[in-house]
């Protein structure tokens, strides 16, 4: 998905709400040493960049076995908990009840043994907690937040809707409903028409090829039991582990663990899921949204899993290619040709495999000359290697950002659980950094050459048949199939 | 829209512990053109949050250049006398740093999260901007902006379901001439409408460094930040401060309803009343108000319409505060089958109700204590969107003291169940609102036309041209 900058913020006007001219005296000026005046025709020297300090991880495990990953990190009286659930994800769901993961997930919060929906949401919100939860293709989580001194409710509310969901029948049919009409909804975003179509023509019967939320059919097929059965095995401890980072320390926060996640017990279930897929390519699908102003494009290749030691090069040539508003992509087709707000680049890598992504959304009546000229963009990445200054800038522009990942618990909290559903070591970010610095243009270019792979392109647009389509012949993009805008799903 | 409400303002009320009282450490000073600067010290992580707020936005542009506020924010990040265009994108990543900017009604934010050695290459590029726009400024750098904003238009507008819905709900809500009447995105006539002249006139009116402040917060040392501001900013000229409007809006004499169709899958009820301007008396109480009606599940909308009726998808109610005059706004979108009539009663009677019976005490609390909170996490990043350097630098210009947040906690925490009441009472009437019906476009038959765009809602002569989607 493309990130927009710099975004009309009509909606943040309340950030940014007034009333009067405020007064103009100051108070408590700082003392001003004098300083050279400004040499305007020579840019400011950096100095040297900070230290990257990965804060240290403080690792124990529960009696039930559960793994617990703690940052002590106390600048502000909060506290982040991040449970990864490693064999929950998306990748679990069985044919027919696609979706079943996140529905699972959805419902946990929706009522305990112990626990209402309405009693859980009353309890976080009378402490100004949040708990949420959620599956993704290859894990599943429950996050939440709190003020430290309501840790304890906290933790004890987590602990109970991952270890005691009750899926009852009148809330689980609530949700169900809300559930099939967020499908219905999705048909009117650009964005979830294209990915509900890429993933499919990409990944085939690979299970990452399936929707998370599944179809209206397959969510209307789930029962309650269903959804217990998922959670009975594959909500287990010792297939889990919990990430804190904030202002507790181990002596605190280990006796609050025991004791709400006592009664939660089960190894880790047996996990073969090894699924090779090859996209086939080129081919192209145009989903047609009559009267469209826009064409939303994503234009996919092979890319490699998260394990994968090429991952760390790919980083450094997607962000040549489409990382920020300093990549070729930004300068060329928004900068200088004004086709878009903004297209992005990104190697996107699962634990079982990913792919190389191009896309965001172009003038419709450019759609053939924006794709014309991403294609370009590739062979230029396959043909030439990166310049030398070009290279220092993404690899800077990666390892230098690092620190500032680091600045807040919800980004520590982040940067864990990466740790955890990767199964990376502790060292790794450091080693990250070290790795990123010391890449070459060969090694960009031999990443290019396998991970943009034009030959293997699989392209999706959502855009206005009568517009697109005649924009379409001569490119490169394989046969084309156009698709009426309401397909199932 | 909810979610943006409650970052403003904080109670603590639990039980337990001693409630945290946040606040921001920070000192403040002038230069002598005019450039007001607040440094704030925070060693935690070597990073530094550089936020600059320009005292002007959508709300001060006129009919016939809607929009260009917005449009002018994009020309400031194309390049200045000293830093070529694509120059500062390129410093500010290299560095390992972000940034971005924002138009809002009311004013134009500019900002860079960046490790700390970067500081003066963020002050260097930000004073290039403020002093030397206009040399290097052409008519290509106009016309490629207006084309990156007609496609940010087209993007998060015209492309989103319900994305013209906003537009018309002030078009109906405010008087063509109250410049709260237009978006900040603008329409695309008038961004083709917009010329150098107009840029240059604006950036002379505004952009001076009397109607801006600039807010530094992190790992820095504070004498060392402001002589190197003194040395960026410092050969800038003075200005004159701007004459601004500051009109007060008529209020609405009755019950406007309008119907717009969209190509959505199900219609959309939005209310909409007029109501008190940030900071003003009842504005916190309607924050209140705002989340016992909808946040969480056994808040009242959310109770009836999701949880028990189950006639709604999702339901959201808000206090948007801000400079002239604030909104009070009910969202809710029907269940396939249920018409938008059968919410609206519905949430009628729960209004009228909080109009009559205060609401418990364990509603205000929890509301307060929700706001309470994810101000407190709001405090987090130093910089970007909502981070600390914006909190200070967005309470300078609103109250004039940048260290406003403790008095804008005990605003909320001055609230009581009467209160929330009396300002549903006061501002929440039938009769003086706006009722916006967004339903789904007609579905062309078995061999019948499609029908053309529909025709855009009422307008009341003299508003700014506006495009129908």
């Amino acid at each position: 998905m493309p990130t927009p900058r710099r975004l009309a913020a009509l909606a943040c006007a309340a950030l940014l709400g007034a009333c009067a001219a405020p007064a103009r005296e100051a108070s408590a000026p700082a003392a001003a040493p004098p300083a050279p005046q400004a040499d305007r025709f020579r840019v400011p020297e950096l100095g040297p960049p900070p230290a990257l300090r990965v804060p240290l991880q403080r690792k124990f495990a529960l009696a039930n076995g559960l793994q617990v990953r703690l940052v002590e990190y106390r600048r502000l009286p909060i506290v982040a908990l991040h449970l990864v659930l490693l064999e929950a994800g998306a990748v679990r769901d069985r044919p027919g009840l696609e979706g079943e993961a996140s529905f699972t997930a959805a419902m946990v919060t929706e009522g305990t043994k112990k626990r209402s929906a309405t009693e859980l949401s009353d309890e976080l919100g009378y402490v100004g907690a949040s708990l949420s939860a959620g599956a993704g293709m290859d894990a599943a989580y429950v996050s939440g937040h709190c003020l430290s001194r309501h840790l304890a409710t906290l933790v004890d509310l987590l602990a109970d809707v991952t270890t005691s969901p009750a899926f009852p029948p009148s809330d689980f049919s609530r949700v169900q409903d809300q559930r099939k009409v967020a499908l219905l909804q999705q048909r009117d975003q650009p964005g979830s028409v294209a990915s509900k179509a890429f993933g499919p023509l990409y990944w085939g019967p690979h299970p990452y090829g399936h929707w998370i939320m599944g179809t209206v059919a397959s969510v209307s097929a789930a029962t309650p039991g269903d959804l217990a059965r998922f959670h009975a095995e594959h909500w287990r401890p010792g297939a889990s582990e919990l990430v804190v980072v904030g202002d507790v320390d181990e002596a605190t926060l280990r006796p609050m663990l025991e004791k709400a996640f006592a009664g939660w017990t089960g190894k880790e279930p047996p996990r073969p899921l090894a699924a090779e897929s090859e996209a086939a390519g080129p081919r192209a699908v145009l989903v047609e949204k009559a009267g469209a102003p826009q064409t939303f494009l994503i234009l996919g290749m092979p890319g490699m899993a998260r394990s994968d030691p090429d991952y760390v090069p790919a980083q450094v040539l997607f962000e040549v290619l489409g990382g920020g508003s300093a990549s070729r992509l930004f300068r060329d087709l928004r900068e200088e040709k004004g086709y878009t707000y903004g297209l992005t680049a990104r190697a996107s890598a699962q634990k079982l495999g990913g792919v190389s992504y191009l896309g965001g959304s172009v003038r419709a009546d450019a759609t053939g000359q924006a794709v014309r000229d991403l294609l370009a963009e590739v062979e230029a990445l396959r043909d030439t290697p990166v310049p030398e200054a070009e290279l220092r800038d993404a690899r800077d522009s990666i390892a230098l950002a690092l620190p500032g990942e680091f600045a807040t618990a919800a980004g520590i909290a982040g940067k864990l659980a990466e740790q955890v559903v990767y199964g990376l070591p502790d060292d790794w970010w450091s080693s990250y950094a070290t790795a990123v610095r010391s890449l070459t243009s060969a090694d960009l270019q031999r990443i290019a050459r396998r991970y943009l792979d034009p030959a293997r392109l699989v392209t999706v647009m959502v855009g206005d048949k009568a517009v697109v389509a005649p924009q379409l012949s001569g490119l490169p993009i394989g046969p084309l199939e156009v698709r009426a805008a309401r397909g199932e799903r | 829209m909810h979610s943006l409400l409650a970052i403003l303002g904080a109670a603590a009320l639990t039980a337990g512990a001693a409630p945290y009282d946040p606040s921001i450490p920070f000192q403040q000073f002038q230069l002598a053109n005019g450039l007001h600067v607040i440094l704030s010290e925070d060693h935690t992580a070597p990073v530094v949050g550089v936020d600059m707020l320009y005292n002007v936005g959508s709300k001060d542009e006129r009919p016939g250049r809607t929009g260009f506020a917005h449009l002018f924010e994009h020309l400031m990040f194309e390049g200045s006398l000293h830093v070529p265009k694509g120059e500062a994108d390129r410093l500010i990543e290299a560095a390992g740093g972000t940034s971005n900017g924002a138009t809002s009604p009311d004013r134009t934010e500019y900002w860079e999260q960046v490790p700390a050695n970067a500081l003066e290459q963020m002050l260097y590029i930000q004073s290039d901007r403020m002093g030397y726009l206009l040399p290097t400024l052409d008519q290509a750098k106009l016309d490629n902006q207006r084309e990156v904003v007609r496609n940010e238009r087209r993007q998060n507008y015209e492309m989103q379901p319900y994305g013209s819905a906003w537009k018309v709900l002030l078009e109906n809500l405010w008087p063509p001439d109250f410049p709260y009447h237009w978006e900040p995105i603008g329409s695309h006539e008038d961004l083709q409408a917009a010329t150098l002249e107009d840029v240059r006139e604006f950036f002379k009116k505004w952009y001076g460094p009397v109607n801006a402040s600039l807010a530094i917060v992190g790992d820095i040392d504070p004498a060392r930040a402001r002589a190197l501001v003194e040395r960026w900013f410092g050969d800038i000229p003075p200005s004159p401060p701007p004459a601004r409007q500051a009109p007060a809006p008529a209020p609405l004499g009755a019950e406007k309803r309008v119907t717009l169709e969209d190509d959505v899958q199900l219609p959309r009820l939005y209310i909409a009343w007029q109501s008190p301007r940030e900071y003003a008396p009842d504005d916190a109480a309607l924050d209140i108000l705002g989340d016992i009606l909808a946040s969480g599940k056994s808040s009242r909308l959310v109770k009836k319409l999701v949880m028990e009726d189950r006639s709604a998808q999702s339901v959201m109610a808000g206090q948007e505060s801000q400079a002239l005059a604030g909104m009070f706004v009910v969202v809710a979108t029907p269940k396939p089958g249920v018409t938008l009539a059968a919410l609206e009663k519905v949430i009628d009677a729960e209004l009228a109700r909080l109009s009559r019976e205060p609401p418990t005490e364990v509603e205000v609390t929890r509301a307060k204590n929700r706001i309470e909170s994810q101000v407190v996490f709001s405090l987090e990043p130093v910089g970007g969107f909502g981070g600390r350097a914006n909190h200070l630098n967005s309470y300078y210009w609103e109250t004039g003291d940048p260290g406003y947040l403790g008095k804008d906690l005990a605003r909320y925490r001055a609230i009581t169940a009467a209160d929330v009441r009396a300002a549903a009472a006061r501002w929440l009437a039938a009769d003086r609102r706006v009722v916006l019906s967004v339903v789904p476009r007609a579905e062309a038959g078995p061999g019948a036309t499609r029908p053309g765009p529909t025709s855009p809602p009422p307008k009341t002569p003299g508003a700014p041209p506006t495009e129908a989607k």
